[in-house]
């Protein structure tokens, strides 16, 4: 049966693409309504050069262009987020879930960057894309995503050991470790325990493929240039010199070469792209370029140029959230004593955090860096909107969180309310320990003239609806070098804007920031570097009481419909206690681009975003009203391939 | 000559394996989360795997030591986050070579032009010559580079109708930085060139020579010039050597692939192996370059000698 869903989502999927392609049926028309141009080369400029092509090792972005172009995945996904086959044609899964066979997609070959033939692509190269990964002297930054294998991550523990010099506790070989070819076109996996977002995974680095033979022939030197690795994806790195050029050309023999319309990707280095990059792209240098809050005005304000500037698509593979801190470390005052234990008696009092909660007028601090799509971006949950959903269900819709995505949460009576009786609540506290109010609230930013504006609106907006009396914010510039070291992980702030980004297709990929043990916001039961637990009792009940709701969710790997709803449970208790302040997600930014952002993949994980696949390249830049007539089409279009696929 | 050379060679020597030990035990006191991308998502063992791997959690002595060892055998090891198991001299011999070839262009414009400039304001010194050279130094020196970098590449793309950006396959695109590089040096070869040949010429001997009726072509060229030109020779060699060091913001401006801006780029990496190679390169560079100043000195002016005379204190 998921064998004939995977051939009529391939066939939709195809027959998407050509829709996309011809817009609607007049030839050399996208769907943009603008004229293909003649030479379909897509030229940008790029301002942070890749540190390895090695997409086995790497995790950062940059580093993965590469690996996505000149390689294949089982599954990608499409330009509606749907996974469709790539390297496999189809796959089946046994009823326990923990058995996936995988059918490899016969006729592919390997190629190297001069475009010679190195021999077919086979179920071999996933298994040895794999075995890379966890063997621990490879370093590999992607070994994690290959755990739900089994016995992986007990072999990568096991070279871990013997890395380190002690003895391991176990003597797996990699036969042991649950992935095998069963034949040059069946790969199977054997996994831990049943995943249901297993195929979303597929889109990590890990998974690859990858030939042994280049693995044998390049050793350790393996993709540190583009001579030292195999292509058998859409595109072939045919020149690569760092801080200088990164050149790819169409591989004409790709299984769907027929739906990669670029033909040429140019990309070169400059260290000041953001600055000339817009200059560029007036000029036709490049075909796409960021415009910049500072900008935005002067081109809105010039009638041709404003027709060249349109939003970004909102994204949902990364979410902001204002975190309160529950271990105050602030380290860069005059009196940060003070500061710590003042903070300390407010954060583990509810009213004082839900004042704050109904207190901050996200939009208007959105407003700063997005002043016409604050509205779209903000969201009042962890795991943004539209990141996952289950046949055809938004996992916003499910349980609690359902009713707290109806209004903003700022509301300026309800602060006021919880004010009033945090100020009565805390008073006698802060006495009894020689201070009083107002409770100092330092917050760091990393030097972003955004960021810092941002948190000058926060500042006069909460200090004037709440009063200086009740609370004044005190706002750090701590520059970008080692920040995050600096003031997210020792603690060193009161309240902050913080992120977390997602792995995998499932809302389970976003516990790590809630996690007992996690270095966002300390809300849990530790005593790592205080003396005293700077969490009250009523603050650990909570926090325990939703790692309990969301235990009971992770464990539920069946039914999805229930697994959902008990994660929206646990976050919508979470926020309920304004244990945190969602924020936003993102994209939204303005750009101006001669390329349809409707026509590049869509996913919330992996790296398949980074695809040039089914792009075209329009004569024209997008205009706002292009950009809002495919928005919609596109998110009805959306909408109905995930119903039919069952998402 | 030869031993005061030696022992100068001897004493830097000195002065670069303690500039050595320093940067090195400097770096060890960084942070570990520098050394990763993902550290968030990172397991301890994950972590722990990576530091023993880059040999981080060996005792400190140990580390210097095998750097050492490693570093009289030829080599600077392998980048460890810059360019991943790239072999260190791969990646400085590429762009060594790029901006050494971009400096001494840029040098070779702006040291005749400076010089000839500075030569011009002295001898018309106070007339329109040298107001309008002291126009240009003042606004080389006031006007912050990188607004007349930009307009330079802006417009001068323009005006020559090439790429804004640097491409190794078109001449004229090199025009631009050679000439946003040669600009600061003209005004600073022009600037102490002028200042030297003004002092020399209120001093007594050239009054003596014009008493004496001597031209005025041969007493500034064989007394003013060459007696001015003599603390620019020093200099020389240092800044030729220091070319292989790149400008920041010219090399990132037109995409040149070479040295500038990549000291800072992986100290901010926290690639060990390469900022110690680049802090070795560039202090051998300074210490070459200041020897080499001395000796080139001590040829252009006789009077200078390396040995003790007899009588001298």
């Amino acid at each position: 049966m998921k064998k004939w869903i995977a051939i009529l989502l391939s066939a939709s999927m195809l027959a998407a693409m050509l829709a996309g392609c011809n817009g609607g049926g007049k030839q050399g028309v996208g769907g943009s309504g603008r004229e293909l141009a003649p030479e379909q080369v897509y030229r940008t400029l790029y301002s942070s050069e890749s540190s390895t092509l090695n997409y086995l090792y790497s995790t950062t972005e940059v580093d993965m262009s590469t690996g996505v172009n000149g390689t294949m995945t089982l599954y990608s996904s499409d330009h509606y987020g749907i996974l469709q086959p790539n390297g496999a044609t189809g796959y089946e899964v046994s009823d326990d879930g923990l058995t996936w066979t995988f059918h490899i997609r016969e006729g592919q070959r390997w190629y190297d960057y001069q475009g010679n033939d190195k021999g077919p692509v086979t179920a071999h190269d996933w298994v040895a894309a794999l075995r890379w990964c966890i063997e621990a002297a490879n370093d590999s930054g992607n070994s994690d995503s290959c755990f739900p294998i089994k016995n992986a991550e007990a072999y990568y523990n096991q070279t871990s050991a013997v890395l380190s010099g002690q003895t391991p506790a176990t003597s797996l070989t990699l036969e042991d470790v649950g992935v095998r070819a069963e034949d040059d076109y069946t790969l199977v996996f054997e996994l831990e325990h049943a995943t249901p977002y297993f195929l979303s995974i597929l889109e990590f680095g890990s998974y690859f493929a990858t030939s042994q033979a280049c693995l044998d022939e390049f050793g350790e030197r393996f993709a540190t240039d583009n001579e030292y690795m195999w292509y058998c994806g859409p595109y072939i790195m045919d020149q690569f010199e760092p801080q200088e050029i990164h050149h790819y050309v169409k591989n004409e023999n790709w299984w769907n070469a027929d739906h990669v319309y670029i033909t040429e990707i140019e990309s070169k280095y400059n260290a000041e792209a953001g600055t000339l990059q817009p200059t560029m792209f007036l000029q036709g240098e490049v075909n796409e370029t960021g415009v910049s809050a500072d900008l935005l005005s002067e081109w809105q304000n010039d009638p041709e140029k404003a027709k060249m500037i349109t939003t970004t698509r909102v994204q949902t593979n990364y979410s902001y959230f204002w975190g309160f801190n529950f271990e105050p470390r602030v380290t860069d005052t005059d009196h940060n004593d003070e500061i710590n234990a003042k903070w300390t008696i407010a954060v583990n009092n509810e009213n004082f955090r839900k004042s704050i909660f109904h207190g901050m007028d996200r939009k208007r601090a959105l407003g700063v860096s997005y002043p016409t799509n604050a509205d779209e971006l903000m969201i009042n949950s962890l795991v943004p909107p539209g990141f996952v959903a289950h046949n055809g269900r938004d996992y916003t819709e499910y349980g609690n969180l359902a009713a707290l995505m109806k209004d903003d949460y700022f509301d300026e009576n309800k602060a006021k309310e919880y004010r009033d009786k945090a100020m009565e609540e805390m008073r006698p506290l802060l006495q009894a320990k020689g201070y009083d109010f107002p409770i100092e609230i330092v917050t760091q930013y990393n030097g972003s003239s955004d960021w810092g504006q941002e948190c000058m609106v926060i500042k006069q907006q909460l200090e004037t609806l709440l009063g200086s009396d009740y609370i004044t914010v005190t706002i750090l510039n701590f520059g970008s070098s080692g920040f995050l070291a600096g003031t997210r992980r020792c603690g060193n702030y009161c309240i902050q804007k913080l992120n977390g980004g997602a792995d995998y297709m499932d809302p389970e990929t976003w516990t790590f920031i809630t996690e007992p043990g996690n270095n966002y916001c300390f809300a849990y039961d530790t005593m790592e570097k205080y003396e005293v637990n700077t969490k009250t009792a009523e603050t650990l009940a909570i926090a325990d009481e939703f790692f309990t709701m969301q235990d009971a969710a992770k464990a539920e790997r069946l039914d999805i419909d229930r697994r959902y709803e008990l994660f929206a449970d646990a976050e919508a208790f979470y926020i309920d206690h304004a244990m945190m302040i969602p924020y936003r997600c993102t994209g939204g930014g303005y750009v101006a681009t001669t390329l349809d952002p409707f026509e590049s993949p869509y996913s919330s994980c992996g790296w398949t975003y980074l695809s040039y696949v089914n792009q075209h390249i329009y004569t024209t830049a997008m205009s706002q009203e292009m950009f809002d007539a495919r928005l919609t089409e596109w998110e009805k279009e959306r909408a109905a391939a995930g119903k039919a696929a069952g998402k | 000559m030869l031993r005061y050379s030696l022992n100068r060679l001897l004493r830097s020597l000195l002065t670069l394996i303690i500039i050595i030990a320093v940067v090195f035990s400097l770096l060890r006191l960084m942070p570990i989360e520098g050394y990763f991308d993902n550290f968030d998502k990172m397991s301890p063992t994950q972590i722990q795997n990576k530091l023993t791997l880059m040999g981080l959690n060996d005792p400190l002595y140990k580390q210097l030591g095998r750097f050492i060892w490693r570093l009289i055998h030829g080599d600077l090891g392998t980048s460890t986050r810059y360019r991943v198991g790239v072999p260190i001299t791969g990646i400085l011999g590429k762009k060594i070579l790029i901006s050494f070839r971009f400096g001494i262009l840029a040098m070779a414009v702006s040291l005749p032009l400076g010089m000839l400039l500075g030569v011009a304001m002295a001898r018309g010194k106070g007339k329109l010559a040298d107001k309008l050279g002291n126009a240009y130094i003042v606004f080389i020196q006031a006007v912050p580079n990188a607004v007349y970098f930009l307009f330079i590449q802006l417009y001068g793309a323009m005006l020559i109708r090439c790429s804004m950006l640097y491409k190794a396959s078109d001449l004229r695109t090199a025009i631009l930085p050679i000439l946003s590089l040669a600009l600061p040096s003209i005004a600073g070869y022009a600037m102490w060139l002028r200042r030297y040949m003004v002092d020399e010429t209120n001093k007594d001997y050239i009054k003596l020579a014009r008493a004496k009726g001597v031209p005025e072509s041969v007493i500034w060229r064989r007394h003013v010039f060459r007696n001015s030109v003599v603390p620019m020779v020093q200099l020389i060699p240092g800044s030729i050597l220091m070319t292989i060091s790149g400008s920041i913001y010219v090399e990132s401006l037109y995409s040149i692939p070479g040295m500038g801006g990549l000291l800072v780029d992986v100290i901010k990496r926290q690639d060990n192996n390469m900022v110690q190679a680049l802090v070795i390169l560039y202090s051998i560079m300074g210490i070459l370059g200041l020897l080499l100043g001395d000796i080139l000195m001590g040829i252009v002016d006789p009077r200078i000698s390396f040995v003790k005379k007899e009588g001298s204190r």
